[in-house]
């Protein structure tokens, strides 16, 4: 059976990472593969082979804090587009946009150090805002080693389920900005 | 008050400024950059964006009425200070420049 869809895991948000998506998005478009969606999950749909090139970019705004129907996030994308890049998508702060192959468009960031400061910066700030959830749900529900002394046998569920939710998210956000530092160099 | 937190402008930040000499948006921003300096300085819109937040988070720069949808910017009194500041700096490099260069290699 012919496959229409096709699904791929944006990664991490490190140099390497982002340059191997920007690679696979080209290949993809040029093997007939549109992108349609930008989540977590990218999702590509069959189309024709398109000649195309893309550019992935950090906004220094804390997403989950703001719409895409905001100024900031609008005025992003206009002047993006202005600037002669198609918008195709964002996850959170990382926006897709791309670009006809032979088109000549100036690069989005054309900074390379500012470039790296946006992106540490973002992803801090959409890290850490996700921790406060955990850290909540921790302290109400979860503050206690002692599952013992729990009354019921739902209220120790639940502190055990606060307790992998809070490592699971802590361990996520951590290794998003830690990496970010580590392997800025590569 | 200006920012403390940039002592020296880098090439694009030092054109941007210059650009809002005269109220402009973004996109005639980058355009007036490329345009003035022959091609020699592009500034992505990704790059201009975060500059421009940050220039106006400064008060080098202020936000003025939105224009056909678009917001146009305009220098503040601090950044046409550090524009001229700047503007003056590059000037004693050149001028310490062309005086040791022409002292040795004329």
């Amino acid at each position: 059976m012919i496959r229409n869809t096709r699904y791929l895991a944006i990664g991490s948000h490190i140099d390497a990472d982002t340059r191997y998506l920007n690679q696979k998005l080209e290949t993809m478009a040029k093997e007939g593969w549109k992108l349609t969606n930008v989540n977590a999950f990218l999702t590509f749909k069959r189309c024709k082979p398109e000649d195309l090139k893309f550019e992935i970019d950090y906004l220094d705004t804390n997403m989950a804090l703001t719409s895409n129907e905001d100024p900031t996030v609008i005025n992003y994308i206009q002047l993006c587009e202005e600037s002669g890049w198609d918008y195709r998508g964002n996850h959170g702060p990382l926006f897709i946009f791309s670009a006809p192959k032979d088109k000549e468009v100036t690069p989005l960031q054309t900074d390379k150090e500012l470039m790296h400061q946006i992106i540490t910066s973002s992803i801090i700030k959409n890290n850490l805002y996700f921790l406060v959830f955990p850290i909540l749900f921790l302290f109400n529900n979860g503050l206690t080693f002692d599952l013992f002394k729990l009354t019921s046998y739902s209220s120790t569920i639940m502190v055990i389920v606060s307790w992998i939710l809070f490592i699971g998210y802590l361990t996520y956000s951590l290794l998003n900005i830690v990496q970010i530092f580590i392997l800025k160099a590569f | 008050m200006a920012r403390q937190s940039l002592k020296t402008l880098t090439e694009p930040m030092y054109y941007i400024l210059l650009s809002l000499i005269t109220p402009r948006h973004g996109y005639a921003i980058m355009q007036y950059v490329q345009e003035l300096t022959e091609g020699r300085v592009k500034v992505g819109a990704g790059t201009l964006y975060t500059l421009l937040s940050r220039f106006e988070k400064e008060n080098l720069i202020k936000a003025l009425s939105p224009v056909d949808g678009k917001k146009p910017y305009q220098l503040t009194e601090d950044g046409i200070n550090l524009l001229k500041k700047e503007h003056l700096r590059l000037t004693q490099q050149v001028q310490d420049g062309t005086k040791e260069l022409n002292k040795h290699f004329q």
